[in-house]
């Protein structure tokens, strides 16, 4: 048991959440939502990336279209289905409840701590 | 000298030197071989290999003539590097041996099984499944399938065994490259384009295999040796011709497929000559779809010369099919104004009348049809406007087109069994003859008929065909008889003898002069249908009278019963003594 297994466990755990909440925005290409990760600290690499949207994809919670690029070939443009968007809000109450949970364990350590 | 190698990833050729392609191929194996123990092995495998792709192509665009060990590198690192990847998994990094990899290889041969491919199936997934199973366009498994339906239906029942047992898989991904008729490359139909680009081959091999046929067929005629081998090659022409309109109509255009960019043509031209450039693809058990740039377009001398004889062929039918259909539309409209030598109206060989509106316009269907369908491709081929029909106006003009010539054949055989039955009628009659005068005989000569026409509409439905046989027979006694037979056929025995009584002809018999004038013509009345009617006349003279003819052609058997054939022109061949000072030839001249 290593730390770097624990954090790669609970970044997991809210990754397919995060990119969930990005497709709710709007059509994204796979690069785009790596920028968005980034912009909020959340680096990612390509290589988990991709596994992930195709394996949400292949869950129906995402779908792409092939878009033409004049810059060389065409890329997948991801967006959130009607299934995706009800597991959205499941999640979302998830993540809720838990930040609510978390939040009171860590007060309730603290101010025994203190 | 630096090697240069293009590597194609994910159907984009990318020029690289020996150290990058160390270094990227060792990378997307280890990819292939970590994923391939996960779920949705294959579509993982595409993105990265297309990302890669994509990122490669634009350290191109961005100014170097080639990928370096640091372009490679940068890429990895911007993707994630293996044993990053294996992290952010949960596993713990693992380099791959080469031993792995022959395994990975062999795995994937060994275990791949036969199937259906429900997610991309037309009936029923059979073709798809094992078209992935051998990495072959399922297109072309089904086009095999339909051609194999002509060795007496085989592939239908193999097909129907191969339904029931293969298991169902749904895959999603098409292993194999699209077969596809090229629209920028192409002489006809982009049928060999399409082909050539499938196999990666040169389009004017194939088009040289579709005209071998043709030329093979030439050549032997030109050097004029025949042996087996002629026959083979004609019977294969109609054979490449009905073969290439058949791909013609099986394979689809694909614009998305074919795409117009070529970044191999910058390379190539921007080429130093210290550089030493080959092709390269990473070795895999399979093939991911390929979205192949077009082969270079090289305007060819040959190409042109293909052109000019499609286009010579394509205006020859056009000038056969046009002239067909101008004469399809005089018969209809000028019927009225016959006067030259054709053949009896249309109306009175068909079963029944009513079937002659039916009759011209299956005619013209079949003319019109192909014609339209010919002129296009003239068009085509010598223009660069881009006529296309809809789908829809090709299946209804097919459909069109075959009921015409089902049509035809329908009719072909009611009319076959118009005149499945001949019958006759017989009539004598015994003239009276005195002994030692000659016998004259001649013809009537009805309209004038100068230009020898055989076939005169007097009105309405009532016509005179000029078909009575005539013989002159030396009979044993010595009566004068004249015999008149009377045939034509019909649908049963009763109908032809029906037929047959109402043809007219008449004779006159000057009893004075012993001088018989015989019929030209027979005619036929109204209502009567043309069913083959003839009429045989006989003429049964004493052994010992002279018979004097005119202008009569007609065949004449002696007591010898030898044959003598007279034709009418009375020309070559005819010794003088047989033909009188007035124009009338003499039979039985020696017995005076």
């Amino acid at each position: 048991m290593n730390v770097e297994n624990a954090q790669a466990q609970m970044r997991k755990g809210v990754l397919e959440y995060c990119i969930l909440t990005i497709l709710m925005n709007g059509e994204a290409y796979p690069s785009e939502i790596i920028e968005e990760l980034k912009k909020a600290q959340l680096n990612i690499l390509e290589g988990t990336l991709y596994p992930l949207l195709t394996r949400l994809k292949n869950a129906n919670l995402l779908e792409y279209r092939w878009k033409e690029s004049l810059l060389g070939p065409p890329r997948k443009y991801y967006s959130i289905t009607n299934n995706g968007i009800t597991f959205y809000h499941q999640l979302h109450d998830t993540w809720i409840s838990l930040q609510q949970s978390v939040h009171i364990i860590t007060n309730h350590s603290n101010k025994q701590s203190n | 000298m630096n090697n240069i190698i293009n590597l194609n990833i994910s159907g984009q050729s990318i020029p690289m030197d020996h150290s990058a392609y160390k270094i990227i191929s060792e990378y997307i194996n280890w990819i292939r071989i970590y994923f391939s123990q996960k779920v949705d092995e294959i579509e993982i495998i595409q993105d990265f290999e297309s990302r890669i792709a994509e990122l490669l192509y634009n350290k191109i665009k961005e100014g170097t003539d080639y990928v370096t060990s640091f372009h490679a590198q940068n890429v990895i690192d911007t993707i994630g590097s293996p044993e990053q990847i294996a992290a952010d998994h949960g596993d713990t990094f693992q380099a791959y041996t080469s031993h792995d990899y022959s395994n990975y290889n062999n795995r994937n041969n060994h275990y791949k099984k036969l199937y259906k491919d429900e997610s991309n199936k037309v009936i029923s997934g059979v073709c798809s499944g094992i078209g992935n199973f051998y990495k072959i366009d399922p297109l072309i498994i089904r086009i095999l399938f339909i051609l194999m339906t002509l060795a007496w239906g085989t592939s239908i029942l193999i097909y129907l065994i191969l339904w029931i047992v293969l298991p169902s898989e749904k895959n999603n991904v098409i292993q194999s490259e699209k077969l596809i008729r090229s629209t920028h490359n192409k002489v006809l139909g982009g049928v060999a384009s399409g082909i050539a680009r499938y196999f990666n081959a040169e389009p004017v091999l194939i088009r040289l295999l579709f005209i071998l046929p043709l030329l093979g067929t030439i050549f032997l005629n030109i050097i004029n040796i025949f042996s087996d081998a002629d026959r083979f090659f004609e019977a294969g022409i109609p054979i490449s011709f009905l073969l290439y309109i058949f791909l013609w109509i099986c394979i689809p255009k694909d614009t998305k497929v074919e795409k117009k960019n070529d970044i191999n043509s910058n390379l190539q031209s921007n080429n130093n000559n210290n550089l030493n450039v080959r092709n390269a693809t990473i070795h895999h058990s399979y093939s991911i779809p390929k979205d192949n740039y077009p082969a270079i377009e090289r305007s060819n001398i040959f190409t042109t010369l293909l052109k000019i004889i499609a286009g010579f062929f394509l205006f020859i039918i056009n000038f056969i099919l046009l002239g067909l259909l101008c004469a399809a539309f005089a018969f209809i409209l000028g019927i009225e104004n016959i006067e030259q030598n054709k053949f009896p109206l249309i109306e009175l060989i068909l079963p029944q009348s009513d079937d002659k509106w039916l009759f011209w316009l299956s005619i013209i269907t079949i003319i019109a049809i192909p014609l339209y369908y010919a002129i296009i491709g003239l068009i085509r081929l010598f223009s660069t406007k881009n006529l296309s029909l809809n789908n829809i106006t090709h299946y209804i003009l097919s459909i069109l087109f075959v009921l015409g010539i089902f049509n035809i054949i329908n009719m072909g055989k009611s009319i076959k069994d118009t005149i499945s039955h001949t019958n006759s009628v017989n009539e004598e009659f015994i003239l009276p003859f005195t002994k030692g005068k000659d016998i004259i005989l001649t013809r009537d000569n009805l309209f004038n008929n100068d230009n020898n026409q055989l076939l005169y509409l007097i009105n309405d439905s009532t016509y005179a065909l000029k078909n009575i046989t005539y013989e002159v027979k030396q009979g044993k006694d010595t009566t004068l008889k004249i015999i008149i037979n009377k045939k034509s056929s019909g649908r049963n025995f009763e109908e032809a003898k029906i037929y047959a009584n109402a043809l007219q002809n008449s004779y006159s018999y000057d009893s004075t002069e012993q001088s018989i004038t015989l019929p030209t013509f027979n005619i036929i009345k109204k209502g009567i249908p043309f069913r083959f009617q003839q009429t045989q006349i006989t003429i049964e003279t004493p052994s010992d009278a002279r018979v004097l003819v005119k202008d009569i052609p007609l065949r004449y058997h002696n007591s010898n019963f030898h044959l003598f054939n007279y034709n009418v022109s009375l020309a070559s061949g005819m010794k003088n003594s047989e033909v009188d000072s007035l124009g009338y030839l003499i039979l039985n001249n020696s017995k005076r």
